[in-house]
């Protein structure tokens, strides 16, 4: 037997493949991708159906084991001091909140009610516009029980959580000059417990992040599992979106009936849209609609004239608005 | 907007990694295939036994290592494909360029030694800087046979 004198030249393409590595990613991803989102989409649909078919009761159950929690930490009871437990703590425990604003504030939750006048003003205004929504056509259903909350936080906010549990800043009192604009934004958060949005949101993001845990358990790759994540992330906050339109609807029925005019409802975001601007291309990955799309949709509801700042221009047809209340207005002079 | 800055930054890397990539690859093969043109008489085998024509041959060990980095394309690539399951073709290339090349830097080894041919070729592959489910990781593979020098070759 001969020897080799030189090493063959072997062929290319046995190990490797010259193909393009782009086409092969990109009808992966267009793949994972598509399917996610049809799962997500899927299970968001089923949360949106079962969600509110959970009794109201347990809501309240969760939340009462919460308050009682919070009891045992106020400041009263002379426990060693700890880390405060913030706001944002319980509601990612909690899961499922549906702020108004979309910049969740940290808050210190022993600050809760230390403004008794303005909390039972606010309180009082809540009951109001329960028994005008008991008269609208955005009737609440039965077993639904509101409780309203003040927090000392500058950052104007306001939200509703598990339990019929709804908070306003005080910040969101500073910035309002009407009753008007405070009622739009109750009962914006009332229509959200009432159409059970947050076992909705917090049943949808359960089952998500069950889904992606389930798709990417197994693997390494913190990169994948973010864009998975991204993925899942921006299926649901369109379904996020719907919510806040449809609370927008519901409060407007309800100011209707309580007020008889929509005058001053837009005040809160013709706020926020001066303070922050608005961004139509970057809607779709907000977990809220765009501000200047829910003033034209109140404005189109109202049919009547809207002032566009909250009184400077009201003109001699707008009906007139109902001045906040002085209990509520304290805070606002307050230091 | 935190969403969209994600995205951008992990399109960002992935447009990165595809990028520099592909151009990394694409010099390393045409370095491999000169490479392999220069030193095809150098002859590679498995062989244990030595021909008896090199029963005179002094010998030595030689060997070649390389490691090469995965990018972060292929990772994110590699990721969607353990989804699905199937060949990973971007994982296969690296592994074919980083054998052939410490193939190459064995072979370079065996020329400056003057040898006519290794015999008992063998090769080892691990991972290194091992990236414990996070993080890039890369490879090595390691070459080693036993070069087989004429003798009054050089050393």
């Amino acid at each position: 037997m001969t020897r080799l004198r030189v090493n063959p030249k072997i062929p290319e393409g046995i190990n490797s493949s010259a193909e393009n590595p782009l086409k092969e990613f990109l009808w992966l991803l267009a793949g994972v991708v598509t399917t996610l989102v049809l799962a997500v989409l899927l299970f968001s649909v089923l949360a949106q159906w079962l969600a509110p078919l959970i009794p109201f009761r347990w809501e309240q159950a969760v939340t009462e084991l919460f308050e009682q929690q919070l009891n045992e930490e106020s400041p009263l009871n002379e426990e060693p001091p700890r880390e405060p437990e913030t706001a944002k703590d319980v509601a990612s425990r909690e899961g499922a909140t549906a702020h108004i604003n979309p910049a969740v504030p940290e808050m210190r939750l022993d600050e809760v009610d230390l403004f008794p006048a303005a909390a039972l003003a606010l309180q009082e205004l809540g009951e109001r516009l329960l028994r005008s929504q008991e008269r609208s056509a955005a009737r609440p259903s039965e077993h639904i029980q509101y409780h309203f909350h003040l927090l000392a936080e500058t950052t104007p906010n306001a939200w509703a959580t598990l339990g019929g549990h709804i908070f306003v800043t005080t910040g969101l009192l500073s910035v309002t000059r009407s009753e008007n604009a405070l009622a739009m934004v109750l009962s914006h958060e009332m229509a959200h417990v009432n159409h059970r949005h947050p076992i909705q949101s917090l049943s949808r993001g359960a089952l998500v992040q069950f889904l992606l845990l389930a798709v990417s358990g197994g693997q390494s790759a913190s990169a994948l599992n973010s864009v998975l994540g991204q993925a899942g992330l921006l299926t649901m906050s369109s379904f996020s979106r719907d919510m806040e339109r449809e609370a927008d609807a519901a409060a407007v029925q309800v100011l209707l009936s309580h007020y008889g005019h929509l005058q001053g409802a837009d005040e809160f975001f013709q706020q926020m849209l001066s303070e922050h601007g608005d961004s139509r291309w970057r809607e779709w990955t907000q977990t809220h609609p765009n501000l200047a799309a829910r003033i034209e949709r109140l404005k189109s509801q109202g049919a009547i004239v809207m002032t566009d700042s909250g009184g400077e221009s009201q003109g001699k047809g707008a009906p007139a608005l109902t001045p906040l209340d002085p209990r509520l207005g304290a805070i606002v002079t307050a230091p | 907007m935190e969403a969209l800055l994600q995205l951008g930054v992990f399109l960002t890397l992935l447009l990165c990694g595809y990028v520099f990539g592909r151009r990394a690859e694409r010099k390393h093969y045409q370095s491999i295939f000169q490479r392999e043109d220069e030193l095809r008489h150098i002859v590679v085998t498995t062989e244990r036994v030595p021909e008896p024509e090199f029963l005179q041959h002094r010998f030595h060990l030689v060997n070649g290592s390389v490691v090469i980095s995965v990018d972060y394309f292929k990772v994110v690539a590699a990721g969607l494909r353990s989804l699905i399951g199937g060949r990973i073709t971007a994982y296969e290339s690296l592994l074919d360029r980083a054998r052939r090349e410490a193939l190459l830097r064995m072979q370079e080894q065996a020329r400056t030694m003057g040898a006519e041919t290794i015999i008992n070729t063998k090769f080892e592959t691990s991972r290194v800087s091992g990236n414990a489910g996070q993080g890039l990781g890369s490879m090595e593979v390691l070459v080693y046979g036993t070069a087989l020098i004429p003798v009054g070759g050089r050393t």
